[in-house]
Parts: structure tokens; sequence; C-alpha cells
């Protein structure tokens, strides 16, 4: 019943977005197909959540007003090629000459890291680690975006909301990094510079190259990445991969800890993030709102929520007020 | 121009959102300062979405297992919840409540 409006409303949403970034993407010079793809993108990443009824209305209608399926990939190719000059995914050629680029630019600095050479560099919080790790996943050219992001300090505070998502990590990059803005290139530059992290960019290329020509969406390739990404954090702090360089200077955040006294794997959090893990492990239903008014009578707690969103097993609800009577 | 919050990007349809975002910036197609304005949208739209255009009322009852009030956000962790709403009612053994300090109008 509540769930039937969620369309509606999700649709309006979509719809409001789309329209209103649209002269953002003009501004940023970004073509027009590359907004539509992200509208197409978002719907059918929706539907597959099955949250809410929308697949029928979905991808009819995605596919009816903007037939820009196929070209949706190559005409970016022009045009990121013009903004950004090294488009990866595209072209073959650009693709393998990025990485090349970007690991001739780490080279210099890897000689001297067996040495473990650890300049004071001020302990990272420690959330923000796995951000900038990503953030050299990330090609080359976005690199340079990410950088530039932190220096304009747009959007303060928009980091905070993907601590609790752990998988979003990639988005908040700008927001994450802008924590220790000067810390992204020292630590992260030289640690991925090792042999594992160019094979596995080499093969991620490779890996996008292949599913660009094969026409398929681009969803597994994030998948793909994620997994290395983990896997490589994993192998460094198993203390695998001994012989890469890259990973001895991943340990500066480690080696901190470690003389701090506590473990490699819970060392990463503070207080403040210990307390986050055990409320957020809870549950994964979640109701995101707001509230007018919360009130204690002894273990009697009322609350007046507003304008919530609910994720209960596995469907969405929405609710424009909502009271709720708990006891402690 | 008043500050919209975050917290709404967890939900479904955002983190949809920023995965689709995350994808168009690995492939190289958009930059993150662009995703992150559009970002900056969802969260209005979703804000004005939720304030006007939905009318359900719900009303909960539950076990309260754990809370926390910090910097204006409360967070309910429920067991064995009940959410009844006009025609249906819904149960959980968990759910996990976050919740915003309502914005008075006008104030920013």
């Amino acid at each position: 019943m509540a769930n039937s409006t969620v369309t509606a409303v999700y649709r309006f949403v979509i719809d409001d977005v789309i329209t209103n970034v649209r002269r953002d993407f003009e501004d940023m010079g970004v073509d027009e197909t590359i907004m539509h793809e992200l509208q197409r993108s978002w719907e059918a990443k929706l539907a597959q959540a099955k949250v809410a009824a929308m697949q029928p209305a979905e991808p009819a209608a995605a596919v009816e007003s903007y037939p820009f399926e196929e070209p949706a990939y190559e005409q970016p190719a022009t045009t990121s090629a013009q903004s950004s000059s090294s488009a990866p995914a595209p072209a073959p050629p650009a693709a393998i000459s990025a990485p090349a680029s970007s690991g001739s630019a780490h080279a210099p600095t890897l000689p001297p890291l067996p040495s473990l050479p650890l300049p004071p560099v001020p302990v990272a919080p420690p959330a923000s680690v796995p951000y900038n790790y990503r953030v050299e996943q990330t090609p080359a050219a976005n690199l340079a975006n990410v950088a530039s992001t932190t220096q304009q300090g747009e959007h303060g505070n928009a980091g905070r909301p993907q601590q609790y998502a752990p998988s979003r990590k990639n988005i908040s990059t700008p927001g994450g990094g802008r924590n220790n803005t000067n810390n992204i290139p020292q630590h992260d530059g030289p640690a991925d510079a090792g042999e594992l992290e160019m094979m596995s960019r080499q093969e991620l290329d490779a890996f996008i190259e292949k599913k660009i020509q094969e026409g398929e969406g681009l969803g597994e390739m994030t998948f793909t990445l994620t997994m290395s990404d983990r896997a490589a954090r994993k192998m460094k702090r198993d203390g695998l991969g001994l012989g890469a360089d890259g990973f001895t200077i991943g340990q500066v955040d480690g080696d901190d800890d470690d003389n701090n006294g506590t473990e490699d794997d819970t060392g990463l959090g503070s207080d403040l993030d210990d307390s986050d893990g055990d409320m957020d492990e809870e549950s994964d239903n979640i109701v995101l709102c707001q509230y007018d008014k919360v009130s204690r009578t002894k273990s009697k707690w009322k609350c007046v929520l507003k304008d919530g969103i609910m994720l209960i097993n596995g469907r969405d609800y929405l609710f424009h007020k909502a009271n709720g009577d708990f006891e402690w | 121009m008043s500050q919209y919050y975050e917290h709404y990007r967890k939900s479904s349809i955002g983190l949809a959102l920023i995965d689709s975002l995350d994808e168009l910036i690995q492939s190289g197609h958009i930059n993150p300062q662009l995703a992150m304005r559009v970002l900056a949208q969802f969260d209005m739209s979703i804000a004005d979405a939720l304030s006007s255009r939905v009318r359900n009322r719900a009303n909960f009852r539950a076990h309260l297992d754990n809370y926390r009030s910090l910097d204006d956000v409360w967070t309910f962790v429920l067991s064995n919840p009940t959410f009844r709403f006009e025609h249906e009612s819904v149960t959980a053994d968990k759910v996990k409540i976050v919740a915003c300090k309502a914005r008075v109008p006008g104030e920013a």
C-alpha cells in the first residue's frame, strides 16, 4: 500500500535530479548522453534492488525516451578525451598509456621504499585510509580531478554519510580525501606503485576494454575493481606480498597503529568508529527520517518522525509522519 | 540556500545513484566533482519529494535496544518492531532508525 506510492516518488526524484543537473553537466562539458546514461543506470539499479515495483515502468520508459544505449559509450570517448586528455575506457591505446604514464610518475619514488623511509606523516583518520587507497584506483584523469575537488572544498561534509555505507566508498573520495588533503599523494602514490598495483591496473584496463568492446554494462567492472582493491588490502594486512614495495608504505598507517599497541584489524577504528560499528551492524532494515520530537518517560520512549524512507525486509516504504513507541 | 540532509543517500534510491555515479567515475566519463553536484541535487530532490509528495502515516511499536543522540541525530536500534500503515502492517526482527532533526521552515 505504502509501497505503491514509492514508485511514483522515486520516479519524481529521478526526473527532478536529472532535470536539475543538466546545467551542471553542461558547465563541466560533459556530454548529455552521459547524463542519460546516468539516469538509465540509476533506474536499472533501483529496479534491480526490487525495493519497489519499478520494473514495469523503468526499462521501457528509459529506452523509449533515451535510445542511447550503445552510443552512450562511444560518444564519451571524444568528450572525455577532450576534457580530461586520458580516457582509459574507450580507446585501447589510451587505456594502456594511462597506467603506463601514471606508473612512470610513481616510479621515482619506488627505489627508496624498501628501506622503509617513513616520513613523519600525520596519522590519517583511520576511516579515510580505504578512501585514499581507492583514490589511486581511479584513472589518472580522475585523480587529478579528485585533487582539484579537494582544493575547492565544496560540499564540506559530503563524505560523511558514506561512512556508514562501506561498499560506496568510491563516491566519497573527494569528501574523504579532504580530511587529510595533503596525505593523498604522500600515502598512496608510492604505496600503489607496487607491482601488484600495476598488475591489477593493467588487468583492469584489459578487462574494461573487453567489456566496452562487448558492449556490456559497466556494473561488473566496478565490482572487479572493488574486489581487487580489497584483495590488495587484505594481502597488505596479512603481510603477504612482502616483496611488493608498495605495501611497506601502506603500512605507514599500520605501523603507527601498531606503535599504539592496537591490533591491525581493529586498530583501524577510533573509539568513535567502534561505537558506530556497534550501532551499524545491528540490522539491514533501516529507517532514514527526520524527527520532530523525541521524549522519554522512564523506560517509555515516544518519537514523532517525518519524511522517512524505510527499508524493511527488502521493501521500501515511505512515510510523511510516523509515531513511534519504544520500550527500553 | 538552506542546507539539505545527506543521510537519505543511504536509502535504496540514493545508493543506486551512488553506484551509477561511481561507475561513470571509474570509466572516466564524469569527474567526482560532478558526481558530488549530482548528489547534492539528490539531497534536495529527495527532501522535496518526501515532504511534498508523501502523505502516508505510520505508527510503530518496538523494543528499544540501543539509542544515541549525537549532533542532533538520533539513532535507535529496535527489535521486533511492528509498523502499521493505513492498510498494512510490517514486522521485522531488527531495524535501525537514523533521524536528523526536522528543519523548521525558515531556519537554515
